[in-house]
């Protein structure tokens, strides 16, 4: 059935109302009847039946929602972890009353706001009959008609004094996009919602960088020490100096060397080769393997810290403290200085 | 008679329409100056918050004892300043004063303004800000939920949900004035004002639905409102700081926020009249009706102040006597006397005078001085009185550095900042009330006489 | 996991044999990472001493006379800033009756501090700065705080621990004097006594016990603090 819309405007309430009166007579029902207004007009200045409000239901609504929810906040999380902070009971009844009443008047007015929007069916995408002059002070009258009588409806409109008459021919069709947007922004509170909770419960585990995790009270627990700190002073050990020998190094004189060759061939060619290059019999049972300690790795370092390496160990090479005394340490590293290539 | 009262003084709806849109578009190299300055000042603020996080809040002047300072003395006056507009737009609204509708929603906007303002203050004096996420009641690290047992969190509940309330409020009413926005605009304001009034037409469904919903709101934000400043004040009330620990703190606050917002709200409507040309809208009567009110506050005020004055000076406990000799002779005294000099001598001085109160320029500078009056109010009470207690060995001064400094300075430059920009792209004035009001009310003649009357709008 | 019994600890302070050598505050700086702040953060009010000896000058030049105690947090029944903390970060062991402090949940609001009648939280306004050498004498049983964290006195909870897991291990009961904070540890003239009042053999509950010198700091306030001190003859301080 073809329908039509016609919108006509009115300078003031009288002959509005006198139109309505008249379209009523013709026989249009009142929901077929739109009465659009720059500012709220009282029902009755215009002979309107008083439009149904649901509002104030949907409020109360809220209001249980947000008395729940800090129902929840309060004597739920204070049960869930019971923590005791200051001799409160483990559910203080002030400050849970406190966070209800909030709670529940942020209910009434979210679910106010949202009603507002549902019972309004904003936001409206579809395109729909209007008039802007209406915000200037005119009463814009929209009836729904059917083709047959919308003539007779036009004429009434005006014979009242309407003036900017607009005729569509047109039917309404649902508002999808206001379908959509509500899909969305439920969706979006959803997503946003299941996210925190996948977050906080530890589902999706994100790291989260925090400064105390790396403390410097602990950090030198963490794995053997591999060279005094500077400027400390052991109290037991030999005195091992960061930058110094430990003992007074011996001059590389020809004796040194010769005492040297000796004890590196007992004590480092196994692992470190008779030539010193890291091919002893056993370098490949390591990995990674020996140092080569011709080249400049080795070479570039302290005497005193070679002194070190010998002492203490380095990786997987061992102390040999027991194996050399500290003057025949001191010949190994003049024997060892001597490959340099 | 026509020209005292606005609403008996009812113009062409297009002329009234223009005068609101008008100024929206007056976008002169006056506003762009302002709003680069203010603009640079919200970016400072910005940096030196970044800066204070990087650093650690030992840039400030907190000190043990005195841990809470500047950053506290903002958030609570900026609260304070945000219940006036509510104040305005519910509470008269239930008690139909008609004299409200045309500054609701300047006042309105102030207080989402400095709502939000002082909503970034706890954030600003956090120890760590970045795990403020740890306050929201949400199962944070650990599935740790926050404690309720806190002031704090009362504070962080009260003040989102009256923040909330706020702008749905503000935007409800804001609805049919966006539609004529829309009706009379063309290109990018356009599309906003079509996205921003979700299709309104003014349909009787729309209405009926609007009143309702504004009822309700109004009938629900004044209780909120009247809790949220008593939690901030909870905040000081329950601790055992000497000087704080007062059962008067709950109704104090709530007068001193009324006071320092009404001043407030006077202040900007002072300013906007004269930059946006508002003479119409914005008279003699509510600049009266505020002025009036204003003087009520301050009397209030005064009760509030003495009551707690009162007890302490009685009492002569050594540490409320130590704290009212650091006011009346210590090195506080000239605060102290500036202070109740700003918020009960000029006022009561000079509101009582109807041609002060109707002058502008006076009222402006009778509210500064509220101003003035209500930040030391508020510095007295958070810095000066943490440096006292039970302990002499660990009391302190806290003297203002620089930091927080400029970021208070930030905090009202975020203020204007945000107002002015607002005030170039909502309608200031609620053009709908304004109509509404003009059609209810009308001239009778009773004798010899011309009365107003008024017929009643929710019946 | 066996149940651990109920303790509750107890510090008494004898201000008759406290001489105010300030032993226990560099104890209490050494064991518990506490970081050095500067003369220049003294002055402006920030010193962070966890053990500190509240010093008072009475009388006028030259009759002058030093009044003086070790306070530390009183680990108070009812701690007055615990249910202020909004996160949970300071809480109650019901179990040991000592108030916790969980630095990594601290957001920094810096409520505790000023609902704390003796003022023995310390805030950290800066990182703390171990130059060189002196991270070595860290210990590696207490958390290093950083910047905008709370911190307080423990009782060394740290000691606490581990010479109750000792004596859990070794299937026996706590013996009384086996757990010894720092401060105690340190001090010289014995006037730190540390112990479990509900042990009556301990050393504190016999101190305690039916003490007439005896009496607790801003007691009046109803925080039910776990430290004692008995009067000194003339060098007490909160009479």
């Amino acid at each position: 059935m073809a329908e039509v819309l016609l919108l006509g405007l009115f300078h003031e309430a009288t002959s509005t109302a006198d139109t309505i009166d008249q379209l009523r007579r013709l026989g249009l029902p009142d929901e077929m009847i739109t009465v659009m207004s720059g500012m709220p007009y009282r029902p009755e200045m215009l002979g309107r039946p008083r439009p149904q409000r649901r509002l104030g239901r949907i409020s109360l609504l809220g209001a249980l929602a947000g008395c729940l929810l800090g129902l929840f906040l309060t004597v739920g999380i204070f049960l869930l972890y019971p923590l005791e902070q200051g001799g409160q009971p483990i559910v203080p009844v002030p400050p849970s009353l406190i966070i209800l009443f909030e709670a529940t008047m942020l209910g009434a007015m979210v679910a106010t706001f949202v009603g507002l929007l549902l019972e309004n069916r904003f936001p409206i995408f579809k395109s729909q009959l209007y008039d802007p002059r209406i915000t200037e002070g005119h009463i814009g009258v929209l009836a729904q008609v059917g083709a047959a009588l919308a003539n007779q409806a036009e004429s009434i409109l005006t014979a009242n004094g309407a003036h900017h008459l607009h005729r569509v021919d047109a039917s309404q069709p649902p508002d999808r996009g206001h379908t959509v947007f509500w899909a969305m922004a439920a969706g979006a509170v959803l997503v946003l919602a299941i996210g925190v909770l996948l977050i906080a419960y530890d589902i999706v585990k994100v790291s989260f960088p925090t400064q105390m995790a790396d403390q410097d009270s602990t950090a030198y627990e963490q794995g053997p020490r591999l060279a005094a700190p500077a400027e400390a002073v052991p109290i037991q050990g030999p005195v091992l100096i960061a930058g110094q020998p430990a003992t007074e190094p011996i001059s590389p004189t020809v004796n040194s060397l010769q005492r040297g060759q000796v004890l590196f061939g007992i004590t480092c060619a196994v692992c470190h080769g008779q030539d010193g290059t890291g091919d002893g019999p056993l370098s490949g049972y390591f990995s990674p393997k020996p140092a080569n300690l011709t080249g400049e790795a080795v070479q570039s370092l302290s005497d005193a810290e070679i002194f070190l390496v010998i002492t203490q160990g380095r990786g997987l090479m061992p102390s040999l403290a027991e194996n050399l005394s500290p003057v025949e340490r001191w010949d190994v590293i003049n024997y060892v200085r001597s490959l340099k290539k | 008679m026509r020209q005292r009262h606005l609403l008996l003084d009812p113009r062409r709806p297009w002329d009234v329409d223009k005068d609101v849109l008008d100024p929206m578009y007056r976008t002169g190299r006056r506003f762009w100056m302002l709003f680069s300055i203010l603009g640079g000042l919200v970016v400072m603020w910005g940096a030196i918050w970044v800066y204070q996080m990087n650093w650690g809040l030992g840039i400030t002047g907190l000190n043990r004892p005195v841990m809470w300072a500047l950053y506290i003395v903002n958030f609570v006056y900026f609260i304070g300043i945000g219940h006036a507009g509510t104040f305005i737009s519910a509470a008269l609204r239930v008690l139909k004063i008609e004299w409200r509708r045309p500054i609701s929603r300047a006042a309105e906007t102030l207080t989402v303004f400095a709502l939000v303002a002082a909503a970034m203050f706890p954030l600003v004096h956090l120890g760590r800000s970045w795990k403020f996420y740890w306050l929201l009641p949400i199962p944070n690290q650990r599935q740790l939920w926050p404690s309720y047992h806190s002031p704090l969190l009362w504070d962080m509940t009260a003040i989102l949900t009256y923040l909330t309330g706020s702008i749905l409020f503000a935007y409800i009413g804001l609805l049919p004035d966006l539609a004529m926005a829309r009706d009379h605009t063309v290109g990018w304001r356009h599309r906003l004002y079509e996205i921003l009034a979700l299709g309104w037409r003014g349909t009787e469904r729309e209405w009926a639905n609007q009143e309702t919903a504004l009822n309700v709101f109004s009938y629900v934000i004044i209780p909120v409102m009247f809790s949220v400043h008593t939690i901030v004040s909870w905040d000081f009330a329950m601790a055992l700081q000497p000087g704080w620990h007062s059962s008067i703190f709950g109704p104090y606050f709530i007068i001193g926020a009324l006071f320092s917002g009404v001043a407030a709200v006077i202040l900007v409507l002072a300013l906007i009249r004269k930059a946006m040309h508002l003479d119409y809208f914005l008279r003699d009567e509510h600049f009266d009706g505020m002025g009036k009110f204003l003087l009520l506050l301050s009397f209030a005020w005064a009760y509030f102040y003495f009551n707690d004055y009162l007890v302490a000076w009685y009492g002569q406990a050594p540490v409320d006597k130590v704290l009212q000799d650091l006011f009346e002779k210590g090195w506080a005294a000239p605060l102290w006397f500036l202070m109740l000099f700003s918020n009960v001598v000029l006022p009561w001085l000079t509101l009582w005078s109807r041609r002060i109160r109707t002058s502008v320029p006076a009222l402006f500078f009778v509210c500064v001085f509220v101003q003035i009056g209500m930040y030391i109010e508020r510095y007295l009470i958070v810095p000066t009185t943490l440096g006292r207690n039970a302990l002499p060995f660990d009391w302190g001064i806290y003297i203002p550095h620089l930091p927080e400094t400029l970021i208070t300075v930030g905090a009202f430059a975020l203020v204007g900042f945000l107002y002015i920009l607002f005030s170039r792209i909502i309608p200031l004035i609620p053009v709908w009330e304004v109509y509404e009001g003009q059609v209810l009310q009308g001239l009778r003649r009773i004798g010899r006489a011309l009365i107003p009357t008024r017929a009643e709008p929710g019946e | 996991m066996p149940e651990l019994p109920e303790r509750k600890w107890t510090m008494v302070v004898d201000l008759d044999a406290c001489t105010g050598c300030s032993a226990c505050v560099v104890a209490c700086h050494t064991e518990n990472n506490v970081p050095i702040v500067g003369e220049e953060e003294v002055v402006r009010g920030r010193a962070m001493h966890w053990m500190r000896i509240e010093r008072y000058w009475e009388g006028e030049w030259p009759n002058v006379k030093a009044r003086y105690m070790p306070v530390m947090c009183q680990q108070c029944g009812n701690a007055p800033c615990e249910p202020v903390c909004p996160v949970y970060a300071t809480l109650h062991s019901e179990r040991e009756n000592l108030n916790l402090q969980v630095y990594n949940r601290c957001v920094g609001t810096r409520y505790c501090q000023n609902n704390d009648p003796y003022k023995v939280r310390f805030f950290n306004f800066f990182d703390p700065v171990f130059e060189g050498p002196l991270k070595e004498q860290l210990n590696p049983d207490v958390t290093v705080r950083s910047a905008g964290v709370m911190e307080k006195c423990t009782f060394c909870v740290q000691r606490i621990r581990r010479g109750e897991e000792q004596a859990l291990v070794e299937n026996r009961p706590l013996r009384d004097g086996e757990v010894v904070p720092a401060c105690v540890q340190a001090c010289p003239s014995s006037a730190l006594v540390f112990g479990d009042l509900n042990d009556p053999d301990s050393q504190a509950a016999r101190l305690v016990r039916a003490n007439q010198r005896k009496f607790r700091l801003l007691e009046e306030l109803g925080t039910e603090p776990a430290v004692y001190y008995l009067k000194g003859s003339e060098s007490h301080v909160g009479e």
